[in-house]
């Protein structure tokens, strides 16, 4: 299913960032599950009201900025709910309610539960007396946040990767065996000219359309276009280092035999061109100086 | 008491069967032979992706030798319609003196079961025999010399540590589908080192492929990787844990087979030029319809229109379009009625064509079947897919006298923006012309390139040596 939602939305679905997102979301619910415990059972109805009285006391005028901190984790206990805590509807869980919770606890159902009833209020305004339809309204608001929140921690992910740095040491040791030796090599070996897949193959004693595919599997790329960002990669890791140093020494420096092809590369890899690039960097460590 | 009689002595026989040892083969590879049953359990990748299983093995039993492959793969049809399952099972038996005495291949498949089975009489006459859907077929066959006894010696050299670089092997097998010889070729290209993981390095190539494939084998005989074009096998759980929650569900072999063009010909400005990555020409049952030039092959203007024209197809081919073969059954009363109460009077070959196809395409429900059926099993299911579609005509046209033939080659597909693997039927009326019955076209003269004539189903092999090596070329007027 989150993979129909997420193709939706317009992403492109790798297994990876569905485990990883799903693995936060149940963590995050987890770990906040004994927190929310009374928590959840407060979306139920009729104990909206009974906690609604703890509001008062415990959002008084000293405890404001405080409240101000605490919804951030307000709001992973009401991920919790959505996504831990979908069974509270039932009858037997407003029993759980009635036992008084410690003092500590009251505090943050108070916040909680403001944070909710102010949810409420705006959303389920219409269907107030049905308590049932409201307690739903509510449920869905939080899945529906939630699931938000993950687009946006996928996006944010996706964005990230797209920056460049597309490698790195988790995200390595998830991958298949045959690809980790190939990236390795890539890296060990990406100064040589010649390097290419049958070379890689050869040196790795593997299939060569194997592994192409696995390239574009694992990495949306194919095994030369992952040589080319391991270049430019190391190319601007260079000029940092050195922002002086020619076009065609770095050019060689990284494989490329043609400096023309370079600036062509790196250019489409990194949206700019390598003098700017050379420039905006002089640039910061004038002023870091 | 015929029943008594046979029942005691094969009981005893079975029972005796495990301490035969297969003597030939002991004698000459004892550690090949002392190693048995050597087992290797392969994923098999399609695009990377898992897609299945692989086991293969060699065992001994009852004084021959045993191998047995057995494949196992899952993969999307071709219009995306859901999984396909299909699996195959090959099992071939050696003699004591190493050469094969009997072999059966098996594939099961939505569609059903495909048999094919060779047997070898007491007076050597070779005989294969095909059952589809409950209906055997047999025909002889060339003999060929295939023993076991090549991979015998590399497996002694490979547990003895004998084996040098450089060593080859050559070997002739039969291809079960076609009848025909395969000769492969095995060469070790590097010893167990800690570059290749401790592997011994083979290169396989054979003359149905005709492609390089690396092959990796351990110390102890168990394949690590091997490449079986379109697949790729690994030894099983060595992939990434990943790996098992994928399925290959997703990986479409039509869709990877697929020669990539973002549009089709220009009919009338440009024509169709086809070449192979390996520069091999066309196959010689569809040369008529192309020219060459240098390494590319030009298809020629394909008629557009059907026009009668008088006859002049050689008699022995016109024998051959016409004649009954396992898979179009010409002669049986189910198609000869059909073709009759089909046929009208006094009607043109041309506008005969015309109707057949019409009929083919309305009468059979569009369903993907991965097995080649025969004519006579598409008319009793009412369904196929282009292949069933096109055995069907054939079958129709040769019924009521006009040679006709089944092509298989590449159609252009606007929404999958390429080429995709098709079949269709081409007939004779003064000219070849070509009629497409899963598509209601007649004459079908655009966006088709012919690649292969199979009108007994044997030459599918053939398509082996084309797929993933085309390449197609526009070429200007």
């Amino acid at each position: 299913m989150y993979r129909e939602i997420l193709k939706t939305a317009g992403f492109q679905v790798k297994p990876v960032w569905l485990q990883s997102s799903i693995i936060v979301i149940c963590l995050s619910g987890w770990l906040s599950a004994a927190n929310a415990e009374s928590t959840a059972v407060s979306v139920t109805g009729d104990t909206v009201a009974a906690l609604s009285s703890v509001v008062p006391k415990s959002v008084g005028p000293d405890t404001k900025p405080k409240a101000a901190e605490k919804k951030a984790s307000g709001a992973t206990a009401s991920l919790s709910v959505a996504h831990g805590r979908v069974g509270s509807l039932q009858p037997g869980a407003q029993k759980q309610a009635v036992s008084p919770p410690s003092p500590q606890r009251q505090k943050f159902i108070g916040v909680a539960s403001a944070i909710i009833r102010a949810l409420g209020e705006k959303v389920s305004g219409p269907f107030k007396r049905i308590a049932g339809v409201k307690v739903h309204l509510k449920k869905s608001c939080f899945l529906i946040g939630s699931i938000v929140l993950v687009l946006i921690t996928l996006r944010f992910y996706q964005n990230y990767r797209e920056r460049g740095r597309f490698m790195t040491t988790t995200r390595l040791s998830i991958m298949d065996k045959e690809i980790q030796r190939a990236c390795r090599y890539i890296e060990a070996h990406y100064d040589d000219p010649a390097l290419d897949l049958q070379g890689i193959c050869s040196a790795l004693v593997t299939g060569g359309a194997f592994l192409e595919a696995l390239f574009i599997k694992e990495l949306g790329l194919t095994v030369d276009d992952f040589i080319t960002q391991v270049r430019i990669n190391r190319a601007k890791i260079a000029l940092r280092k050195n922002p002086g140093l020619p076009v065609d020494v770095l050019a060689r420096s990284v494989g490329f035999g043609d400096s023309e092809v370079f600036m062509k590369r790196f250019a489409d890899i990194t949206g700019i061109d390598c003098q700017s690039y050379r420039k905006a960097l002089a640039h910061d460590n004038d002023a870091a100086a | 008491m015929p029943r008594l009689r046979t029942m005691i002595p094969w009981g005893l026989y079975a029972a005796l069967l495990p301490a035969m040892p297969a003597y030939g083969i002991e004698a000459t590879t004892p550690s090949f032979s002392s190693r048995l049953p050597i087992v290797d359990t392969l994923d098999v990748f399609l695009q990377a992706v898992p897609v299945g299983s692989m086991i293969g093995s060699t065992t001994k039993r009852g004084g021959f030798i045993e191998n047995v492959i057995s494949l196992s793969v899952e993969v999307s049809d071709q219009h995306g319609f859901g999984r396909q399952h299909l699996s195959l099972e090959e099992v071939r038996r050696y003699d004591t003196t190493g050469a094969l005495c009997e072999a059966r291949q098996k594939m099961h498949s939505a569609a059903g079961i495909t048999t094919w089975r060779l047997d070898i009489d007491t007076s050597g006459t070779w005989l294969i025999s095909v059952t589809t859907a409950g209906v055997t077929t047999s025909r002889p066959v060339k003999p060929v010399p295939e023993k076991i006894t090549t991979m015998a010696s590399l497996y002694e050299g490979l547990f003895l540590n004998t084996l040098q670089c450089g060593t080859s092997w050559t070997d002739t097998s039969i291809e079960l589908t076609s009848g025909e010889s395969i000769i492969s070729e095995t060469r070790c290209v590097e010893m167990p080192s800690e570059r290749n993981g401790d592997c011994w390095v083979f290169d396989c190539s054979n003359s149905l492929l005709q492609r390089r494939e690396l092959w990796k084998v351990d110390r102890q005989g168990a394949t690590v990787y091997r490449d079986m074009y379109p697949y790729a096998g690994r030894k099983k759980g060595t992939a990434h844990r990943g790996a098992a929650s994928d399925t290959g569900a997703a990986v479409s072999l039509f869709e990877m087979m697929k020669v990539k063009k973002s549009r089709a010909v220009r009919p009338g400005r440009e024509r169709i030029a086809i070449s192979f990555d390996n520069n091999q020409p066309v196959d010689q049952s569809v040369a008529a319809f192309f020219r060459k030039r240098g390494t590319k092959f030009i298809l020629n203007q394909l008629p557009d229109r059907c026009r009668q024209t008088p006859d002049t197809l050689p008699v022995e081919l016109q024998h051959a379009c016409l004649a009954a073969t396992p898979t179009l059954q010409t002669t049986h009363p189910k198609i000869r009625l059909l073709a009759d109460s089909l046929h009208g009077e006094s009607i043109s070959v041309c506008e005969l064509i015309g109707r057949y196809n019409r009929y083919v395409y309305t009468a059979l429900q569009k369903r993907s079947s991965p097995t080649f059926s025969s004519a006579l099993e598409t008319l009793e299911a009412g369904y196929g897919d282009c292949g069933e579609h096109a055995v069907l005509l054939a079958a129709l046209l040769r019924a009521s006298g006009i040679p006709a033939r089944v092509v298989m080659g590449i159609i252009y597909s606007v929404e999958g923006e390429g080429y995709f693997y098709h079949a269709w039927v081409m007939a004779y009326a003064g000219q070849w012309i070509f009629a497409d019955p899963s598509h209601d076209c007649f004459p079908a003269y655009k966006d088709r390139i012919p690649l292969i004539i199979d009108d007994d189903g044997t030459k599918m092999m053939g398509l082996a040596k084309i797929i993933g090596r085309i390449q197609l070329h526009y070429v200007d007027k």
